[in-house]
């Protein structure tokens, strides 16, 4: 029988884990929801963002937490290249090219990363690893909650960025009409360019939080791309408060996923995906098409 | 009045069976060279493997990310049955077959009974693959993330073991043959013509009288029962299976390449795809000794190239796709 | 009892009433045409009769069966075809086999459905043009092969939507002649149509639209006299006649 406070734990566990998650389902959305394009380089971008991390860490001692001051910006200027040099190309093609040409990038980019860092499984040890906090019983690991924390302020600042600034007015705008976008005077392609880029910085400066408790190897990203695409067929496609409730959720259900016997963690899961297509294929905050 | 239907179809016919008695007669002359044969054989598979994708991809436009699932429960329902109780694997094969296409009808049903297509089911399809991965890294009882071992027997052609490496060369030829059979055949079936359209407007073809559900339940069985008898070929070819490979979003990406590359919607170019993926990862390989993963670099750059500037694949430069502007495809 | 009745039809989006409590009738062997200013609710109402949407409420009634419940391919087998304003061949497909698509409601066998799709290529003039990917042919010849491919379904309605916008006079001309023939083989039409020279020769009778009520119900000459409809049409600025 497992007692309240193992059920306490791992609910506290898996939330924590679950505003990463969120985080990255932001991102990807972000790129969905302006550009309508499905990002699948989504997850080796945060595999990079953790490699660049790791590598200001290891060689000049910067921990990643202020490292994201560098982290960010140099991930938003690899997602505008990248839109502009490959995906700008095909906006207008059906959606599986896209598809197609995002996960062309991702295999260059995760084989890149293998040949240059080889298949080897990196990771750092912060002075604060393992710190933790006890809150009635329930024991915090500190680089999580940090994770926690600032995955959350992150997506504060970029509710904010979208709601309060011309730039995230003029996205909400290009998102929506962007035809009527391209008639008020809005620039489509750099709010293009900028989604991505954003998008991409989001997702690195993901990768950037999770370092402290998380080995970071070539394939890394391919396990939070797949919970980021549960998560947002989960939430809807699109919709930026379905992503932060569908991380939560996800990070939840995986949570209590961890109880089960032998390391089934991920079924429920799973099963909770395979539900939501079944019952509500537009997502929780989604609309139908 | 004798009306041609389809201007493509008879250099198609003649372009197939002219690769098809090549293959057949290469192969006493490949099997002089060990590292040949196994080439060649991989040739055969992945065309194969793209060739059954096709149907429900290529033809029928609901692209899977996922084919890994119909792939791997394939390889694993034949070694199961042939590791826990002594079926042999021909036998497995078609069990295989039949295992993966209710798999694919599960999945279907899931995905299309809802109206879900485009990016949600490419999504949902690779979901599902990962799925099963993870069933299959916990199971104790089938190795967990060792996997299952195949006990060699000998030259025992009953049991689909042979010392030699040509009857493996053959018989992938006739599964390609097989399948590149029924693509043609299904080029001139209603229910080829109701993919095609679905392809295009699924809206227009319903009003057409298309049973559009249907029509993708069809093209979903059919994909997913080819692709799991290659599972098994896969497993019997290597004696060997585990699931982060056969399971894996690489196995995905693998089946799905070759066509795309080749031609999406074509009979013939898979079977181009697949050589040209082939040779060039073994080239890569040999070249670039020593860095893993040159070859997959090389493949993301083509597959970037190929969609930026020949969406309709080789078979498209051989004027044998319609040359359509790409926004009324 | 008429061949299409629509009874007090309702569709909603959201807040907005895309039809509302919508009633008419069309007899066999008449043109019926169906029009009102842009947003009246002409082509929602097609989707509803076609089944590309369920109705909020009403019944719709094809030769005295009831079919609101039916999903899109059961009432095209039921003879309701249909043409979209945005016409959109499918690409894999030549001019001919995408007629043999829509043939394929009627027949089994690939050389059966050949054989009506060239009959019907012939009829409207696209049979020089039968092996070109579809994708090559211009907006007229599309407009064109829109009409072909419901035809092919062996329709006995045919629900046509603006099938003659964007066509050139002499084109307009060739259509009208075409529609005729139809109508005197027996296939019931309903029309949806801008170009209101058409609207006036070839209807028997028309009903208006507008804000998704109907405002007049009537022959073309009646219901241009109709003061609510002149002023449907003069808030848009068009002119009828």
């Amino acid at each position: 029988m497992v007692d309240w406070q193992t059920v306490a734990q791992s609910v506290a566990g898996g939330l924590l884990l679950g505003g990463v998650y969120a985080l990255v389902a932001l991102g990807l959305n972000l790129i969905f929801g302006v550009m309508k394009v499905i990002n699948f380089a989504h997850g080796t971008f945060m595999m990079l963002g953790m490699y660049a991390s790791y590598w200001l860490f290891t060689l000049y001692g910067i921990d990643p937490y202020p490292g994201i001051l560098l982290v960010a910006p140099l991930f938003l200027l690899l997602g505008v290249l990248v839109e502009r040099v490959v995906v700008s190309r095909i906006l207008d093609a059906p959606g599986h090219d896209q598809l197609l040409v995002t996960l062309g990038v991702s295999l260059f980019l995760q084989n890149l990363a293998l040949a240059l860092f080889k298949a080897d499984p990196r990771s750092i040890r912060p002075l604060y690893a393992d710190w933790s906090f006890s809150v009635g019983g329930v024991v915090l690991s500190a680089p999580r909650l940090g994770a926690f924390l600032a995955a959350l302020a992150l997506a504060g600042l970029f509710f904010w960025l979208l709601r309060s600034t011309d730039l995230g007015k003029a996205m909400r705008a290009a998102a929506e009409e962007r035809e009527g976008a391209i008639l008020v005077g809005i620039d489509v392609r750099w709010i293009y360019a900028l989604a991505f880029g954003i998008g991409t910085a989001l997702v690195a400066v993901a990768g950037s939080i999770v370092l402290p408790f998380f080995t970071v190897s070539p394939s890394v990203g391919e396990t939070f791309l797949l919970m980021a695409f549960i998560t947002v067929v989960l939430g809807g496609l699109g919709s930026f408060p379905g992503a932060l409730i569908g991380g939560l959720l996800i990070g939840l259900v995986e949570g209590l996923g961890a109880l089960l016997p032998g390391s089934l963690r991920q079924l429920p899961v799973f099963i909770l995906f395979v539900l939501s297509l079944l019952v509500r294929p537009q997502g929780l905050l989604g609309s139908r098409q | 009045m004798k009306v041609e239907v389809d201007p493509r179809r008879r250099p198609t016919i003649i372009g197939l069976l002219v690769i098809l008695a090549i293959l057949a007669a290469a192969g006493p002359f490949l099997a002089s060279n060990r590292y040949a044969i196994q080439v060649a054989t991989l040739i055969l598979l992945f065309a194969y493997l793209a060739s059954g994708w096709n149907i429900l991809s290529g033809y029928g436009g609901q692209f899977s990310f996922g084919h890994a699932a119909f792939f791997g429960l394939g390889a694993y329902t034949s070694t199961i049955l042939f590791v826990k109780f002594g079926v042999s694997p021909w036998v497995g094969m078609l069990a295989a077959g039949l295992v993966s296409a209710l798999l694919g009808l599960f999945i279907g049903l899931a995905c299309f009974r809802s109206g879900l297509r485009g990016a949600y089911f490419a999504l949902a399809t690779l979901a599902f693959a990962e799925i099963l991965r993870v069933i299959f890294v916990n199971w104790d009882w089938v190795g967990r993330s060792q996997g299952l071992l195949i006990q060699l027997v000998g030259d025992e052609p009953l049991l689909f073991q042979f010392t030699a490496r040509l009857p493996y060369y053959y018989i992938a030829l006739a599964l390609l043959a097989l399948v590149s059979g029924v693509a043609l055949l299904l080029e001139r079936l209603k229910l080829g013509y109701e993919l095609r359209a679905i392809k295009s407007n699924e809206v227009a073809a319903a009003v057409l009288g298309v049973d559009v559900f249907r029509a993708k339940m069809w093209a979903m069985g059919l994909s997913a029962f080819f692709t799991g008898i290659g599972g098994t070929f896969y497993a019997q070819y290597f004696y060997y299976i585990e699931p982060f490979q056969v399971f894996g979003v690489g196995m995905s990406v693998d089946i799905l390449l070759p066509a795309i590359i080749g031609g999406a919607g074509t009979v013939i170019g898979p079977i181009i795809g697949a050589a040209i993926l082939v040779l060039l990862g073994e080239g890569t390989r040999t070249f670039f000794r020593g860095f893993a993963g040159a070859d997959l670099m090389v493949f993301g750059v083509i597959l970037v190239l190929v969609i930026l500037f020949m969406p309709y694949g080789v078979m498209g430069l051989l004027g044998s796709a319609p040359k359509a502007k790409k926004e009324s495809a | 009892m008429a061949f299409l009745v629509v009874e007090g039809v309702r569709k909603r989006f959201g807040g907005l009433v895309a039809v509302d409590d919508v009633s008419f009738e069309v007899a066999a062997g008449e043109i019926v045409g169906l029009i009102g200013p842009n947003g009246a609710g002409k082509t929602t109402l097609f989707n509803l009769i076609s089944g590309l949407y369920r109705p909020d409420g009403g019944r719709i009634l094809l030769d005295g069966r009831r079919i609101d419940g039916l999903p899109p391919y059961e009432r095209c087998r039921l003879g309701l075809g249909r043409t979209f304003q945005i016409v959109q061949p499918f690409a894999d497909l030549t001019t001919l086999q995408n007629v043999m698509l829509g043939a394929f409601n009627q027949v089994r066998s690939e050389a059966q459905a050949a054989r009506i799709g060239w009959d019907i290529l012939v009829r409207v003039g696209l049979a020089d043009k039968a092996d070109w990917p579809a994708a090559w042919l211009t907006l007229g010849d599309r407009k064109r092969l829109e009409v072909a491919r419901a035809l092919a379904t062996g329709p006995r309605l045919l629900m046509l939507d603006e099938v003659m916008a964007g066509l050139t006079p002499r084109e307009v001309d060739d259509t009208l002649v075409l529609l005729r023939e139809l109508r005197d083989s027996g296939i019931t039409l309903l029309v949806i149509e801008h170009v209101m020279r058409a609207v006036m020769s070839l209807c028997d009778r028309v009903v208006v639209l507008h804000h998704g009520q109907k405002i007049a119900d009537g022959t073309p000459v009646e219901v241009a006299s109709f003061p609510q409809v002149i002023e449907a049409y003069l808030g848009e600025e068009t002119e009828i006649a």
